[in-house]
């Protein structure tokens, strides 16, 4: 990219059970805040000044029941007689969204807000509804089965063990020990995750995110804003995104195609050539345990099939040579469209070095990955870089 | 894009270089919304004489809560021609199939693709096998739940309710009389019937209009747009490509989205001590009308502008918005209308598609609108197009809780 965008402010809710709060109360909290770091307010409309110039809202309305769900929070988010959008996916969609949109020329400041609610909703009635009504529906598939099929698939071709899933999670637990917006941080063992509630074969109940509310929401601003505005910015360098085809009998579902493209785009743009020798930090979107491993495939951490030689040797633990998720990832709790953007929020307090007990030390140039769809239909590689 | 007085000008001029819109009918029996989606964009490909291979992006308009569907991209994803790609998918409500469009142009001019397709397609759902619901009640259920439960839904039934409150200010302002409404909805008819893509294409009489059943006082049934189902596809490309891919790109000048708040609705009723006394007047739109004309030097939209095509999902709707966007003095639309001056022969025509009110599929709905001005800057708008040259327009689209896409649209670059 030959002109820059950075994130200028990033603010989460804690993650966890936020039902005393409506939509508007979650969304403001974050929100609030990033308007307080940047000193920015909602000024008239495609105007000059202190203001922020638009918004974009990120909701999976069917999780609302409701069309148009982003009026729910467009007051509290500057949407009254001002720029608005609304991305009907993960916040970090609507982060690369914003950054478009700042690069064409037509805004300088953007907001972008996600929001859910996903412990008001029955999950599996809800994903259930991504697949087709005639062929796949009626199977019964929900993300639960179908990420089974993903991870029975992975295990066959490449004879990774469940022991290896579960070592994710207690990675991932423990790294949310130090993180206060992670909403079920814990110290476990391998045989307790192996041992807790089979949900379909290979995957138990903590192999699985837990359903949780919350919301993020991030400033993004052009090179000469950021500069004005911000001490330490964090520039995004590279995006890259890519689906898949639809039907899971089409895909290969232990090698992510469309994942090692959207990595080849991103790393193109921020020109990376070896990423394992160049991150120093990853944050994947790990809605299953195994789905860690195959992510680092796709990325390119390590080669296909050695996810779980990768997280037998340590080396993505907190204090390991790429470290993967020290936030505790999305297993240790994060809200169903927020996942994505709250990768992104981690590796930019990594970046600015804000991220507290779990810092990793001089971390300069990081990678957050979002993934959405059945088994990761789409991906989305973003990375960031300090000053 | 050139924007007037400001500095932060588009990165990039942007053109429309190929449309596809299937027929808008009642219902697609025989397809479908995957089969649909791709049947316009398949138009679109060949209008612009590209494969799918060279389409860099998608953005998707879409409204899951219409279809039953979750995060219908992943679904849609290979009829679209993602495979492999990159897309989106934006849900804003009616004013999505611009939302789709706005992110596409932002994509070109920032330089992160050179060709970018944006999608659009309604179908809808059956109702339960065993019942007697016309599908038109299921849209009204699904877009009533898109108002807040306690402050909105009182007020606002499906869409009617919104604008029964809207022009029965209208009426009681500017003296607007039944006769007068009828005669907009005929002229829209009589367009429509010009128009081989459009779904109503009745002909009728201010007779016809004024005995139709009336939903709430003012607003008959006639005033109302009509559940449609079709899909339309547009194709935007860089300056550079759009040069080698048509000999008749359509430039993007200026792209405005303006929003307003979750409860417009009870606003409209809550401003005046009567809901008579409230504005009959749509604040987005009279918002994203100023800056638009503000940045393009457009000081008389009627004299500046060839044609203007709005989304006008009723009858009075599109008296009011012509009102909010300038084209006359405030309660003076209907005795511009009766002056015959929005036909399309006319000083201004104003929706020579028909409009919104003769064809209405929804998500691709604001789509059609810039769809149409794109058509008759080409001077490819058939039976339907404006006679002499057709060098500037602007279309618009609405939606959500009273919010405003908008489009300015040439031939020329300079």
């Amino acid at each position: 990219m030959d002109e820059k965008v950075a994130i200028i402010a990033v603010a989460q809710t804690r993650y966890g059970d936020m039902i005393k709060y409506n939509s508007e109360e979650l969304a403001y909290m974050a929100i609030r805040e990033v308007l307080q770091e940047t000193g920015l307010s909602m000024g008239p409309a495609y105007e000059k000044g202190d203001y922020i110039d638009a918004d974009i809202i990120c909701h999976e309305h069917i999780y609302f029941e409701k069309p148009f769900s982003a009026s729910l929070i467009l007051d509290v988010s500057g949407g009254n007689l001002r720029p608005e959008e609304k991305v009907d996916g993960d916040g970090a969609v609507g982060v690369s969204e914003a950054v478009w949109q700042i690069l064409s020329g037509d805004y300088e400041t953007v907001l972008v807000v996600a929001e859910c609610h996903e412990l008001l909703t029955w999950r599996s009635d809800i994903e259930s509804q991504v697949f087709d009504p005639f062929y796949l529906r009626p199977m019964g598939l929900d993300d639960i089965t179908s990420a089974a099929l993903q991870a029975r698939r992975y295990m066959d071709k490449y004879g990774l063990k469940r022991e290896q899933f579960a070592g994710v999670v207690v990675k991932n637990r423990a790294n949310a020990m130090c993180n206060p917006y992670a909403s079920e941080p814990a110290e476990l063992t391998l045989d307790e995750v192996m041992g807790s509630r089979m949900l379909a074969y290979p995957l138990t109940e903590l192999d699985m995110r837990p359903a949780c509310d919350g919301a993020c929401a991030m400033v993004l601003a052009s090179e000469r804003r950021a500069k004005e505005l911000c001490e330490n910015p964090v520039w995004i360098t590279g995006i890259g995104g890519c689906y898949d085809g639809y039907y899971l009998g089409d895909r290969e579902l232990a090698d992510s195609k469309p994942l090692r493209e959207a990595a080849q785009r991103a790393y193109e743009m921020a020109g990376i050539s070896h990423p394992r020798e160049e991150l120093d930090v990853v944050e994947v979107s790990d809605n299953f345990s195994y789905q860690e491993l195959m992510w680092c495939e796709g990325l390119g951490l390590c080669g296909p099939g050695e996810g779980g030689g990768l997280i037998d040797s340590g080396k993505t633990g907190r204090d390991g040579d790429i470290p993967v998720n020290p936030s505790g990832g999305a297993i240790s709790g994060c809200p169903h469209t927020v996942v994505g953007m709250a990768r992104i929020a981690e590796v930019a307090l990594q970046l600015r070095g804000e991220a507290g007990e779990r810092q990793i030390e001089g971390a300069g140039r990081g990678l957050a990955h979002a993934a959405m769809g059945p088994c990761g239909q789409f991906h989305q590689v973003m990375v960031l870089e300090s000053g | 894009m050139r924007r007037g007085e400001r500095s932060d000008d588009m990165r990039r001029n942007v053109a429309i270089v190929g449309i596809g819109m299937t027929p808008m009918k009642t219902r697609w029996r025989n397809l479908d919304r995957n089969e649909l989606a791709n049947m316009a964009i398949r138009e679109a490909l060949d209008d612009a004489g590209l494969a799918m291979t060279d389409i860099d992006e998608v953005t998707l308009s879409d409204i899951d809560y219409f279809t039953g569907v979750n995060n219908s991209i992943m679904w849609l994803a290979d009829d679209l021609g993602a495979y492999m790609k990159n897309g989106v998918k934006y849900e804003t409500g009616g004013t999505v199939g611009g939302s789709s469009c706005h992110a596409a142009i932002h994509h070109v001019a920032a330089a992160a693709s050179d060709v970018v397709l944006a999608s659009a397609t309604m179908k809808i759902p059956n109702p339960p096998a065993d019942s007697n619901i016309p599908i038109g009640a299921m849209a009204q259920a699904a877009l009533s739940s898109g108002f807040h439960p306690v402050w909105e839904r009182f007020c606002t039934i499906g869409a009617a309710g919104f604008f029964a409150i809207l022009a029965s200010a209208y009426v009681h302002q500017s003296g607007c009389t039944e006769e007068a409404a009828a005669a907009c909805r005929v002229k829209a008819a009589r367009n429509a019937q010009l128009n081989e893509k459009a779904h109503l294409k009745m002909p009728l009489t201010t007779e016809d209009v004024v005995n139709s059943p009336l939903l709430v006082w003012p607003l008959r049934l006639l005033h109302m747009c009509p559940t449609t189902e079709g899909s339309t596809a547009v194709i935007f490309a860089s300056e550079e490509k759009a040069r080698e891919i048509t000999d008749k790109p359509v430039w993007v000048r200026d792209i405005v989205t303006i929003h307003s708040s979750q409860f417009y609705t009870t606003s409209l009723l809550m401003t005046g001590k009567d809901p008579m006394d409230s504005p009959a007047s749509l604040p987005s739109l009279v918002k994203a009308c100023e800056v638009l004309y503000g940045r393009n030097n457009i000081n008389d939209p009627v004299e500046d502008l060839d044609v203007i095509e709005m989304y006008d999902p009723s009858t009075w709707a599109e008296l009011i918005w012509m009102e909010d966007m300038g084209l006359c003095e405030r309660g003076g639309a209907w005795r511009m209308v009766e002056r015959g001056e929005t036909e399309i022969e006319g000083r201004i025509p104003v929706n020579p598609s028909g409009g919104v009110v003769s064809t209405n599929p929804g998500t691709p709905s604001t789509m059609i609108r810039y769809i149409e001005v794109a058509l008759q800057i080409r001077g490819e708008a058939g039976a339907h197009q404006i006679p002499g040259d057709v060098r500037r327009g602007v279309a618009t689209g609405f939606g959500g809780t009273g919010w405003t896409p908008m489009v300015l649209l040439s031939r020329d670059l300079d």
